[in-house]
């Protein structure tokens, strides 16, 4: 609290982005996690919720006569403009801000301080939601080829590696170390994903120190047993996702790339993908074009391309797709890295395992994988996305970019993903909230340190308990699609892939009609789930009703007709006789809400948004349809015909309308 | 007098060569066996045997052998192979696997590897070598390829010659249309009314409504009651084309003109196209189309006089909006450039070239940008027409051709009727075949390449664009808008045959006398129309047409033979515009407010009609970024995001030939597929409620024994994501010869350098 300046502003306008005429006057408040704008309309009062660790830059423009402005571009995309009236007012939340948003210390992060009063046993069972050893078990492991090491116990060999990793059998401890010793941040070869069906593999280092001519017997032999532990093929693929020129240069540094000479049966390969840097660029382009206002064709289609986001985006699905070939139809095990092998080296691993394992596009298996190749393989989550105060050029959308692979996958794909656009929004928000433990700090090790486990929460049983919301419905069991390999067209085609505005323009007023169909589809099953709910407890009411009215025929055998039904309704006013009385009565059913009492603060919007991404659902109301007969919540059902209450609202419609 | 039956097809599957019931045939060579299956009229003018088909763009180990033949309707190839690597394509009753219909080609060219020479083979045009090889460009984006290795080099060249020359054809009563539909009139005479209808037996949009032609004086008519237009007319000054040949004979004048003065104004006109209307909105404010005026003198004065007229017919008396077309809109010539651009890009170039250019390279072609302007300006004429309540007058030279493509999308975005497949039928008719689009010419039939352009393909991805925008708003799916593309090159339907329906009658009068046909009281022949689908497509397949997640507003219904009167829900944003509880906790928005979940198909609140503001000041981006704020409703107006972010490419159309574009078991067809079944359940479900409700079948409401939807719950289909499908489903890229193919074969070389698609000359290089 220390850092806020000034709680309090009012009389500050955010303005529209899209009408600069229309700004919303309201008052700011600056909190401990939270900037939060509250609109002074009295109807509305609508408030837009900013968490500190989204806010990315802070611009202060030049002053004008109607006040002082101030820009927030925020990490999830959105873009916020305020005008202080008060120079001095503008400054200092200006001031306050830029300190907020670069803690220095783990503590001063959200999710120190956010609870969402789970008791001890319910956050301890949400960490136990996704189990690694479990997943291992799942691929096959331990088998014949493959097994446990503890050689990593306690981060001895490699403090950016978890201590339970998967090697080859015939690697002992003594390879398994030499190797490490020739690796760059002794990032060994370790199993990242074991294919069953044929016994290929996937694994992950970080690039050898070979410089121009350095050899070591123990990483040649790492990479023999690999090659070994797959009996069905007498080589391996070694994949360096680096262009071959930043390889090269490596290098003159001592590091390098696998000399083909020296290693037998190896296979080499260079894939392009651009470092870090390179991405951050792209992406500062990409979200220029994203600004414009209602950009032309020109623009948009030469802002994308130049920005180059596409062809990356590209360069990482060919990576994929090349392993996932080279394991399902080769048969052949795969070796990947890059330089450290924790940015490009997760990318194209986690891609591969989703073309390959229809296991990893259900909602439980995305967060696996997300765990293994991300968070446990030491994914440097702190310094990409900037956590906490550092270096701004360690930051870079690596895993965005792999979220947006798995868009460009379900957009290919409607059918094969169990979850939906939504549920890969939700975690690319959480990347950046620093609201749960999980995707923090840059190591396993880190996290231990911190006792992430025991202080905050985690993000996949916050997802798990919501998970109602990020189902898609267009995806089945049973499907042909779902199960096996998804293949694409390997040849060269850009036009597979697309700009992702349900990401990139998400806070603008622009909808998504293809998403809003999910969402449509998605409304419609809640709402017969809901009607199933309310279903029961009318029979079971029923019955209750017929039981005591037996009793009461019993009892009062004697009394007339009408007045044992008028007693009925006196004793339980419960009983839906009317429309009216049932929709009363709803709240009182059980209900299956996922959110409810629910304190994610997770996506902060605008209540244009709200407003933006309903039409679909609300288009319909009055139509003669299926859905509407869902709407249609007359207990009587057969009755009600549904077009006569939509005749009605649209004969008084045409009636208020000629006479306007 | 005829009857109106719809004709059927006389012919059987192509499936299966003609069953032969001699013996001692089937002794012979299995060539012979490949008969070509003809329709009425059809004859054949040439073919060849032993032609190799191209398959695949790498290895010719999947090419099919056979006989190639030129009819005067198509060229055919003949085969008892099985077509490999094909898991699925739509069949047309029209036509075989492996024909193209002669309209649909666009360009011939002819190679003899080992001479190295190849020509563009024009009509009447000579040829010095013996062919090795025909590669035929097709106006769809496909390219097809025959090598001629092992048949008669002498047949294979009289082949060639007979395709480029029946392609080509220098008059119009020598396309096909015409000889079929001759015979029909033939064999009808001796029969007894086997006359082909010329209506749209709406049966073949898979609706129960028949697409009114616009054709008479009682479908005017009706347009008007059915929009409420009261101060307008029809008026039939125009019967039998006496003031204008390019206007349809009845067309809707405002009622405070008479005949006389109309008259007296159309010889202003560019044309004689004098005004003439095409829509109204509840609100009275009416579309109108309009010629120039091209008497300088007299243009202030009509001019006047006409909008003075269309004043009046307005309830408001309110002002009208004049919209010159030629100055804010690309012309045709641009269009058709930005077209052979796009064609280039997306067939011709190899991808390898494109990788790093893709998105430069489309927006080099301006195709996009088009679609975007078009879509653009209909909106803001849409923000005219229904915020400010003015009249709209459509301002063009010709009035022929941008007028077509704005009036039709206006209507598209405020009439609902206009996004059901019979309603979209019919607004074709009225502002495209009736309004005198000429598409003989911009489709160029004849191959008389300086009037062609492809306006009804850019009204189609224009419509496209909506349909992506909003895909539960309209009741066709984007198969279909595909499909009626590929129509207009076939010259069978009088549809697209001709520049204006005066023409129609006027050749095929001829046409008659010269052939000795007795037309009786009719005037002109019947051709068959594009709309009687069942010409095409089997009923299975024509569902395919149909969105599943369409959802009527009511199901139309025709009584005692006439419409009833449609009725359009006014406001319909703000009759459905529920109330907003931001649940707040703790001032925390929760996820599921990204969308409303709880009841969120239920009405909570009814908020009071929209406040009209008295000024009009407001300008029309302010009136689209209000109307964006507000949640759609799919059955009122509809506008378009124009912004470059939401223009897309349409894939379907543009790739569906394109082997490297095809995505095996994905694309939105797999998600059309789970949504046809919840649809057809739903559909399943409906019928039974109904029943239970009704008790005994009603006589008045038959129930269709059919399904809506081409995928069906307890279908063959049901259980799992079929094989076949794939992005480009219903049609299969396999067989298509593009780009790859020609850099993957020795021909590659000397094939590099030229230029498909572009001008004759470029690549008549022989000699």
């Amino acid at each position: 609290m220390e850092h806020i300046r000034t709680p309090k502003v009012e009389n500050v306008r955010l303005v529209d982005r899209i009408s600069s005429k229309k700004a919303a006057l309201g008052t700011l408040y600056l909190t401990a996690t939270h900037v939060i704008f509250v609109e002074n309309a009295p109807d509305t009062r609508k408030e837009t919720w900013i968490l500190h660790s989204q806010i990315s830059t802070i611009e202060k423009q030049a002053t004008a006569a109607t006040g002082c402005p101030l820009l927030i571009r925020c990490k999830n995309f959105q873009l916020l403009q305020l005008i202080i009236p008060q120079e001095r007012d503008c400054h200092d939340v200006y001031i306050s801000l830029i300190r907020l948003a670069r803690p220095v210390k783990y503590e001063e992060l959200y999710c120190f301080s956010f609870n969402p009063k789970l008791d001890k046993e319910e956050r301890e069972q949400g960490w136990m939601l996704i189990d690694l050893s479990e997943e291992y078990k799942r691929m096959g492991l331990p088998n014949n080829y493959w097994q446990l090491s503890d050689v990593n116990r306690d981060y001895r060999v490699c403090d950016s590696y978890p201590t339970e990793l998967y090697v080859p059998k015939s690697a002992t401890a003594h390879i398994i170390v030499g190797s490490s010793k020739f690796r760059s941040r002794r990032r060994f070869p370790a199993l990242s994903y074991y294919y069953r069906d044929n016994h290929a593999s996937i694994c992950r280092s970080s690039q050898p120190l070979s410089g121009f001519s350095a050899r070591c017997l123990e990483d040649e032999q790492m990479l023999q047993a690999i090659r070994k532990a797959n009996p069905g093929s007498d080589f391996i693929y070694v994949v360096d996702t680096r262009p071959k020129l930043n390889a090269m240069a490596n290098r003159a540094a001592g590091k390098g790339y696998e000399n083909e000479d020296n290693y037998s049966n190896i296979k080499f390969q260079f894939i392009g993908i651009e470092n870090i840097h390179v991405m951050r660029n792209s992406l500062q382009k990409m979200l220029e074009v994203c600004e414009l206002k209602s950009p032309s064709m020109s623009d948009f289609l030469w802002g994308l391309e130049n920005s180059g986001w596409l062809r990356h985006i590209k360069a990482i699905m060919d990576a994929g797709i090349f392993i996932a070939k080279a394991v399902s139809e080769e048969g052949v095990s795969v070796l990947v890295h890059c330089s450290d092998g924790w940015d490009r080296t997760a990318q194209v691993c986690s891609v591969a395992s989703l073309l390959l394992d229809p296991h990893y596009r259900t909602l439980k298996g995305f967060m696996v994988l997300i765990e293994k190749d991300w968070i446990s393989f030491g994914h440097k989550f702190n310094h990409r996305y900037g956590n906490l105060d550092g270096d701004p050029k360690e930051i870079s959308p690596v895993i965005d970019q792999f979220i947006e692979c798995v868009w460009q996958l379900m957009e290919q794909f409607p059918c094969a993903f169990e979850f939906n656009e939504r549920f890969l929004i939700h975690i690319q928000h959480h990347i950046y909230s620093c609201q749960f433990g999980n995707l923090l700090c840059n190591s396993q090790k880190e996290r231990q340190e911190l006792r992430i486990q025991e202080r905050t929460y985690s993000l996949w049983a916050h997802l798990w308990k919501n998970r109602a919301d990020y189902m898609n419905p267009l995806f089945r069991d049973d499907h042909s699609q779902t199960r096996g390999t998804l293949r694409l067209p390997t040849t060269p085609c850009n036009f597979l892939y697309k700009f992702w505005s349900g990401m990139y323009n998400r806070f603008e007023k622009g909808l998504q009609p293809r998403q809003s169909v999910t969402d449509y589809l998605m409304a419609v099953k809640e709402e017969t789930q809901q009607l199933e709910e309310e279903r029961e407890a009318l029979e079971e009411r029923l019955e209750k009703i017929q039981k005591v009215q037996l009793n009461h025929t019993k009892v009062k055998a004697k009394q007339s007709e009408p007045s044992k039904h008028s007693g009925f309704s006196t004793s339980d006013n419960s009983t839906a006789n009317t429309p009216q009385d049932y929709s009363g009565n709803m709240k009182s059913f059980p209900s299956r809400s996922p959110s409810q009492g629910d304190e994610d603060s997770a996506l902060i919007l605008t209540q244009d948004n709200l407003k933006s991404s309903d039409p679909d659902l609300s288009a319909n109301s009055d139509q003669e349809s299926g859905v509407e007969d869902l709407s249609c919540r007359s207990p009587s059902g057969g009755e009600c015909a549904p077009s006569e209450d939509s005749g009605k609202d649209r004969d008084s419609d045409e009636a208020v309308f000629l006479t306007a | 007098m005829f009857s109106l039956k719809p004709p059927r097809p006389t012919f059987r599957s192509y499936l299966l060569p003609p069953p032969q019931t001699d013996d001692k045939i089937n002794s012979e060579p299995k060539i012979k066996k490949l008969e070509p299956v003809l329709l009425p009229g059809e004859i054949v003018v040439n073919e060849v045997n032993f032609v190799r088909k191209c398959i695949a763009t790498d290895t010719s180990q999947y090419d099919l052998w056979g006989k190639l033949i030129c009819s005067n309707f198509k060229i055919s190839f003949i085969t008892d192979d099985p077509m490999p690597l094909q898991k699925f394509h739509y069949r047309n009753l029209l036509l075989g696997e492996h024909d193209v219909p002669l309209t649909c080609i666009e360009q011939i060219v002819t190679v003899n590897d080992h001479k190295r020479k190849q020509k563009v083979l024009g009509p009447n045009q000579k040829l010095k070598f013996n062919p090795t090889e025909l590669i035929i460009y097709c106006k769809d984006f496909r390219i097809v390829r025959f090598r001629f290795d092992e048949s008669g080099p002498e047949s294979a060249k009289k082949v060639c010659l007979a395709i480029a020359h029946y392609s080509q054809p220098t008059d119009l009563q020598l396309l096909f249309a015409f000889e079929y539909v001759g015979k029909k009139y033939h064999n009808s005479a001796n029969n007894i009314n086997g006359i082909p209808s010329g209506g749209g037996s709406g049966a073949g949009g898979g609706s129960s409504q028949k697409t009114p032609l616009f054709e008479t004086y009682s479908d005017w008519d009706r347009e008007i009651k059915r929009t409420g237009a009261s101060a307008w007319r029809v008026c039939s000054i125009n019967e039998g084309y006496m003031i204008s040949t390019c206007l349809p004979e009845y067309f809707v004048v405002p009622s405070s003109l008479a005949d006389q003065d109309l008259k007296i104004f159309s010889h202003s006109f560019v044309g004689r196209r004098m005004p003439f209307w095409c829509w109204s909105h509840s609100n009275g404010s009416a579309l109108v189309r309009m010629a120039l005026i091209k008497d300088v003198l007299q243009q202030r004065k009509i001019d006047q006089r006409i909008c003075n007229a269309i004043t009046k017919s307005h309830p408001q008396r309110s002002d009208v909006y004049k919209s010159d077309l030629d100055k804010t809109l690309p012309n045709i010539q641009e269009i058709q450039a930005a077209f052979v651009k796009l064609k280039h890009l997306c067939v011709d170039e190899p991808f390898e070239e494109t990788e790093e250019k893709w998105l430069s390279s489309l927006e080099n072609t301006r195709w996009l940008e088009y679609v975007r302007a078009f879509l653009k300006h209909a909106a803001e004429l849409v923000y005219v027409l229904e915020s400010k309540r003015l009249s709209v007058v459509l301002q063009e030279e010709e009035g022929r051709d941008l007028s077509c493509m704005v009036a039709s999308l206006v209507q598209v975005m405020l009439d609902p009727h206009f996004r059901t497949i019979t309603g979209f039928q019919s607004l074709i008719q009225k502002e495209w075949v009736m309004a005198g689009y000429q598409f003989l010419d911009r489709c160029n039939h004849l191959k008389r390449s300086e009037k062609e352009s492809p306006l009804f393909l850019l009204f189609l991805d224009a419509t496209w664009q909506l349909l992506e925008q909003y895909p539960a708003a309209f009741e066709f799916s984007e198969t279909y808008l595909a499909i009626l593309y590929d129509s207009t090159h076939i010259s069978l339907f009088g549809t697209f045959l001709f520049n204006s329906p005066h023409q129609r009658v006027k050749q095929s009068t001829e046409f008659a006398i010269s052939k000795n046909i007795q037309l009786g009281d009719e005037k002109g022949l019947k051709f068959p129309s594009v709309w009687d689908w069942s010409l095409q497509f089997t009923a299975k397949d024509r569902t395919l047409f149909h969105n599943p997640l369409y959802i009527g507003k009511s199901t139309p219904c025709v009584q005692n033979g006439s419409v009833k009167a449609f009725k359009r829900t006014k406001k319909g944003y703000s009759s459905t515009l529920r109330g907003m509880p931001a649940s707040l906790k703790n001032g925390i928005v929760t996820d599921q407010d990204l969308v409303p979940r709880r009841n969120s198909l239920i009405l909570k609140g009814k908020p009071e009609p929209l406040p009209q503001p008295g000024g009009q000041a407001r300008g029309a981006e302010q009136y689209l970024r209000e109307w964006f704020s507000r949640p759609v409703d799919l059955h009122g107006a509809l506008l378009p995001h124009v912004s470059g972010t939401h223009v897309k490419l349409w894939k379907l159309c543009y790739f569906r030939w394109v082997p490297e574009a095809q995505i095996s078991l994905g694309g939105f067809i797999t998600a059309f597929h789970r949504l046809s079944l919840l649809a057809d359940e739903v559909d399943v479900l409906r019928r039974t409620l109904r029943q239970h409700r009704a008790g005994p079948p009603e006589a008045r409401c038959p129930e269709p024994d059919q399904s809506r939807m081409y995928f069906r719950v307890g279908g063959p289909q049901a259980a799992g994501t079929p094989e076949f499908l794939s992005s480009s489903f219903p049609f299969s890229p396999v067989g298509n010869l593009c780009r790859r193919s020609i850099s993957g074969t020795p021909l590659s070389k000397f094939l590099s350098g030229a230029k498909i698609w572009l001008s004759t000359e470029t690549l008549a290089n022989e000699d």
